[in-house]
């Protein structure tokens, strides 16, 4: 029994460890499931080994979460916004947490404590007062800490300080605590301490001399000492750790072709003995254990290899390949005999396991969930020698689904040329195209990453001729191996440079070209602005691209346009300032008075590449519309996906930051959508009728259109009807006709705001009874349910409504006082003082506003125009003197009277008011309904629904 | 998320443009804040408004066309050049956002000496980064002023000012060729021409 038990659960574990490769679907893989943030990474373990942390993305929260074992479920202990990320984070000792998180433009600190309260955990966490990084953490107990905090007024300039955790949070920098005789305290300088050594170490980057100078000492020593030097230009230099001789472990390629492990003596700064090279390839890492060499890592033919000197470690190694045979492993944390693995292959974007010896690794879960349920396309490792015998080597991936003959083929040069390689790691852009039928070819050609000085440097000045000739070496061998059709080049920044110049060169092979933020005119490198002309700036192009030559211009697409027989999809950015846009704009310029076929998508307000995922979408999505065009690995998309990237292409339309506003192009792109069914179109046509903007408005076309996305289940059409039946915007309201839709949004999509409307018909009893205390418990369950971040623009949404049904609560429902309070304390839950619930209101501006020079008018009636924001600027001043409050609620209403008296409500709001603080209070003839002859009136009360302030505004 | 990549060691990083855009206009953002300048030293150019693609060409003898576009996220109150006219841009010319400038002006070498952003700021420009020559006879492009952030830069977008002149300026081109004649070295002007292109 016992041995059955065993066997089903080793068999059990095989099944969990291989859930990859028993994929069940051969579909092309959508593009939002390839192109997203990764649901897990940096796991750790606390110190004493207790708790297991990682950095969470799953829908229902982003941030810092625990794993527990016996649950499989992880719980967030800290939430960020989810346009934000955890940068880093570590455990500072057993119940304290430094994170860092935020995004490009902003960097928070922040402590976090875990509390155990009788075995419920507690968190807490606190955003460092001051900015500055942590430099590192001292041996023993207490904890205490060194922290770099920026003291420079115009420019960043630090001092750094020991400090324990609670005066970090406190942001108490006592004098004593400073440490002295910095060597710099610039924004060019970063310091790093080292715990084994007890030494600060100063690492400086001199702008001038592009050198970069390290230096240490003891951290209560005065005297700074030279750790090394070097320029990055002439070679690398990367310490790995001190060794117990007092030298350093350091990984470089100054004496040796290939980055290697050698002993490097400080005091006569001269590296010393060899420790390890790999005959091929850069070594990439070097870890130590007790002062004894364990592991050297590098990628061997894009895979990562790592070499154990230890027994232990090998042991690891041998049980592991068991469990991973195909697959490359890291071991991420380990405590005790626990160790945490992430797995990874060309077909598992990652997955972490516990490990522990004799029993088999245990999931804890994968970084991209969704594509487990599909058969991802491997890597085949190709080799061949250039025409100078340069071993170069390649990554085929083959179709899963592939045509039984003349497999279409994308020809994918990386980026660089120098420094960059492709790797056989998880890759959405080459999983996208595979899935779709097309084999795809990733080369390693003269001047990538990873194979030494010598090979790197045969790719400087090798452009539109090495590199691409070795490209073409690994092409040719492919189709003598493979049954290939035609092919297209495919690349970004200079891939995409290397596209063309493929595709010129092999007019007969080369079926079309899709090229994206790349270079095509290699003077114009050299002549870029009257920065780029600079000396220093001429010598960084020149060491790739070569000396500025007449002969550049010969392998410049630009002035071979002529010559280019394939269709082009030229893709750019036009904000981008590696490349250049004009590099872009010049190719696309070129193409076009040569007569050549070219499409462009040109991205406003976009630099080198995307910095949000749905451009990632629609950039990929046209690429799929463009090879089904053109090397038609399959004769069109299908309806849905045809619709889907004319929906995202319309959003960018309408949106109009990123691609011209064009309102009536967005139109039709719905509309085609919608003819192949697709709901978020209908949807968007509805709200085109119902607002008359871009379509004449039509009610009973809008609710048509609703009807028809709400069978397909859509929630947002669901609660845009019983927004139609309810508002009394469009038509009388219908109460009995919007709650069942509410209903259903609600249903369809738990986090809609279509709790607060159902909530709000049984306040105020629309055909239903009265019942204020299940009204309110929904409202108080939908927030607490379902906000996440303040900064997610879901939880805005999610408060916004709730303070606009709180607001007509408020005004129409007369709750009893017990109802009223429980409102009230909704509202001041997002506040932290208390409320005073009064105010005297003074007007100081009225009018209707001109937005281009910010002022008003005030007239005795108004031009109908949609062009301009009229209303009042009002100040609120405390009523009542006894409190020291200096927060206040106030409810908005605006509302229109008709010339047959009827009075029609638009909306009502909440709005907290900071005392004494002006307040804006705007509203525009923004849609068609808001053409008709009417009286606008803007009405202010107090939290009793008393009147303060009153405005009304007669148009033309 | 950046697809591919260029060689960093081909382009600056960010830090360092930041640091040579610095050097470019010589002071750091502290000084540019308090820097105030006499009303004295603005009355000594003469402003020249931008050339209208309704207004008649004419262009008197030795004079040639400057061609620039000024690309800014700010209204902007004066774009002050010496050389051998010494003039200026008036605010109707710099409003924020992207706009082509063209003029008519003697012959010779220029410098775009400083950019007042409104009464009390001004922006001194470093010698020897922001000099032009207008050739006679023809139109001189010399790039597009990009005021972005405290990043400032003249940078070359020849084949954009191209179609500029094509949609706006039909009529000049037939008369009188573009040439590029900003900082460096480019030559996309004459390959369209010898392609057959614009003139």
């Amino acid at each position: 029994m016992k041995a059955l038990g065993k066997f089903i659960l080793i068999t059990a574990s095989l099944l969990f460890v291989t859930a990859n490769h028993a994929a069940t679907t051969l579909a092309p893989i959508p593009a939002t499931e390839l192109f997203q943030e990764g649901a897990l990474s940096q796991f750790q373990f606390s110190p004493n080994g207790e708790y297991t942390s990682a950095a969470v993305n799953y829908p229902d929260g982003k941030g810092i979460a625990f794993y527990d074992k016996k649950t499989n479920e992880f719980q967030l202990i800290v939430r960020i916004a989810q346009t934000d990320w955890i940068k880093h984070y570590h455990w500072l000792d057993a119940t304290h947490l430094f994170l860092q998180f935020g995004n490009d433009n902003v960097v928070i600190n922040t402590i976090v404590t875990v509390q155990d309260d009788n075995g419920k955990l507690r968190f807490e966490s606190k955003n460092l007062p001051k900015n500055g990084y942590l430099v590192g953490q001292l041996k023993g107990s207490p904890t205490q800490l060194l922290f770099a905090t920026d003291v420079g007024r115009s420019h960043f300039e630090y001092q750094l300080y020991r400090v324990s955790i609670e005066q970090l949070i406190a942001g108490e920098f006592p004098k004593d605590n400073r440490i002295k005789d910095l060597l710099n305290t610039d924004n060019a300088t970063r310091l790093v301490y080292s715990q084994e050594s007890n030494q600060l170490i100063s690492i400086r980057m001199d702008a001038e001399t592009q050198q970069i100078n390290v230096h240490y000492r003891h951290l209560d020593g005065a005297e700074w000492q030279p750790l090394f030097s070097f320029n990055p230009v002439e070679f690398d230099f990367s310490p790995q750790q001190f060794l117990a001789d007092g030298s350093l472990a350091v990984l470089t390629n100054k004496k040796s072709d290939k980055m290697a492990l050698y002993r490097f003596n400080v005091k006569t700064q001269e590296l010393g003995e060899l420790l390890y090279e790999h005959p091929r390839y850069d070594l990439m890492d070097a870890d130590f254990v007790e002062g004894q060499l364990s592991s050297v890592s590098y990628l061997a033919h894009g895979r990562l290899e790592q070499q154990f000197f230890t027994a232990k470690q090998q042991q690891l190694q041998q049980q592991l390949s068991q469990y991973f045979p195909e697959e490359q492993w890291q071991l991420i944390a380990s405590h005790a005999e626990q160790k945490l693995l992430l797995v990874f292959s060309a077909t598992n974007p990652g997955q972490y396991f516990f490990y522990q010896s004799g029993q088999p690794p245990q999931l804890i879960g994968s970084t991209l969930p969704e594509l487990t349920k599909y058969q991802l396309a491997p890597s085949i490792k190709l080799q061949v020698k250039g025409r100078d015998h340069l071993e170069i080597e390649s990554l085929l991936t083959l179709p899963v689904n592939r045509a039984k003959t003349a497999t279409p083929l994308i020809v994918m040069p990386h980026g660089g040329p120098i420094g960059v390689q492709d790797t056989d790691a998880f890759d959405p852009t080459v999983q996208f195209l595979a899935s779709r039928g097309y084999a795809v070819l990733r080369t390693n050609f003269r001047g990538s990453a990873g194979y030494g000085k010598s090979f790197s440097e045969k790719g400087v000045a090798a452009l539109g001729e090495g590199i691409e000739q070795d490209i073409r070496t690994a092409v040719t061998q492919v189709r003598k191996q493979y049954d290939i059709g035609r092919a297209c080049a495919m690349g970004y920044s200079y891939g995409g440079y290397s596209a063309m110049m493929l595709a010129i060169s092999e007019p007969e092979f080369y079926g079309c070209v899709i090229a994206g933020f790349g270079i095509y005119d290699l003077p114009l490198l050299f002549n870029a602005s009257n920065l780029k002309i600079q000396p220093e700036q001429r010598i960084r192009v020149e060491r790739v691209i070569g000396p500025l030559t007449p002969a550049l211009k010969t392998r410049s697409p630009v002035y071979l346009a002529n010559k280019l027989q394939a269709p082009v999809l030229l893709i750019g950015g036009m904000e981008d300032d590696v490349a250049g846009f004009e590099q872009t704009h010049r190719m696309f310029d070129a193409l076009k008075r040569a007569g050549k076929p070219v499409q462009e998508m040109f991205y406003q307000e976009t630099g080198h590449g995307h910095n949000r995922w749905d451009l990632e979408h629609h950039q990929i999505g046209l690429i799929d519309q463009f090879l089904t065009q053109h090397l038609a690995a399959r004769k069109k998309l299908t309806n849905a996906e045809q619709a889907e990237q004319w929906y995202r292409h319309a959003q960018l339309l309408e949106e109009g930051d990123k691609l011209g506003k064009d309102l009536a192009g967005a139109i039709k792109l719905y509309q085609q959508a919608a003819v192949f069914g697709h709901a978020a179109s209908k949807v968007e046509l509805a709200k085109a009728l119902l607002n008359g903007e871009g379509l004449p408005q039509d009610l009973n076309k809008a609710i048509a259109y609703l009807q028809q996305a709400a069978a397909q289940d859509s929630a947002g059409a669901e609660l845009l009807l019983g927004s139609v039946y309810s508002s009394g915007l469009y038509q009388p309201a219908e109460p009995a006709k919007a709650n069942p839709h509410f209903s259903r949004a609600a249903t369809l999509e738990p986090s809609s705001t279509a709790a607060f409307y159902i909530a709000r018909a049984s306040c105020l009893g629309l055909a239903q009874a009265v019942n204020w205390q299940g009204c309110l418990q929904r409202i108080e369950q939908q927030l607490k349910d379902y906000q996440q971040h303040y900064a997610d623009s879901k939880t805005k949404q999610l408060k916004n409504a709730a303070r606009r049904v709180i607001a007509e609560l408020l005004l129409n429902g007369q709750p009893n006082s017990a109802d009223r309070g429980r409102l009230i304390a909704i509202l001041q839950s997002t506040l932290k003082a208390p409320i005073d619930t009064s105010a005297e209101i003074t007007e100081l501006r009225v009018g209707q506003y001109d937005l281009d020079r910010g002022k008003y008018s005030e007239e005795s009636t108004y031009p109908r125009t949609s062009k301009n924001e009229f209303g009042s600027i009002i100040k609120a001043l405390r009523a009542d003197n006894s409190t020291g409050n200096k927060q206040t609620w106030l409810l908005v209403r605006w509302q229109r009277q008709f010339p047959d008296g009827r009075i029609q409500v638009i909306f009502d709001d909440a709005i907290p008011a900071a005392l004494s603080e002006h307040l804006q209070l705007h509203s525009k003839l923004e849609y068609a309904m808001d053409q008709q002859a009417a009286t606008w009136q803007l009405q202010v009360f107090d939290l009793h629904g008393q009147n303060l302030y009153q405005h009304q505004f007669v148009f033309q | 998320m950046a697809h591919g990549k260029l060689s960093s060691a081909i382009f600056y990083t960010k830090h360092l443009k930041i640091t040579f855009t610095m050097e470019g206009i010589s002071m750091n953002r502290w000084k540019i804040l308090i820097l105030l300048w006499a009303a004295l030293l603005i009355a000594c150019s003469q402003q020249v408004k931008s050339i209208k693609a309704t207004d008649p060409v004419q262009l008197a003898t030795n004079n040639g066309y400057l061609l620039l576009s000024v690309d800014s996220v700010i209204n902007l109150e004066q774009l002050n050049v010496s050389g051998a006219k010494s003039f200026h841009l008036g605010a109707d010319d710099l409003t924020k956002g992207k706009h082509y400038i063209l003029v008519d002006l003697p012959a010779g070498d220029y410098q775009i000496t400083s950019i007042k952003f409104n009464h009390w700021l001004r922006l001194q420009l470093q010698d020897g980064l922001w000099n032009f020559n207008v050739r006679p006879g023809q139109i001189s492009y010399i790039g597009e002023l990009q005021l972005k952030g405290w990043a400032l830069e003249l940078e070359n977008r020849s084949s954009m000012a191209l179609q500029y002149l094509e949609q706006n300026h039909t009529e000049l081109l037939k008369q009188f060729s573009v040439r590029y004649s900003g900082p460096g070295d480019d030559h996309y002007f004459e390959f369209v021409e010898a392609s057959g292109g614009a003139k």
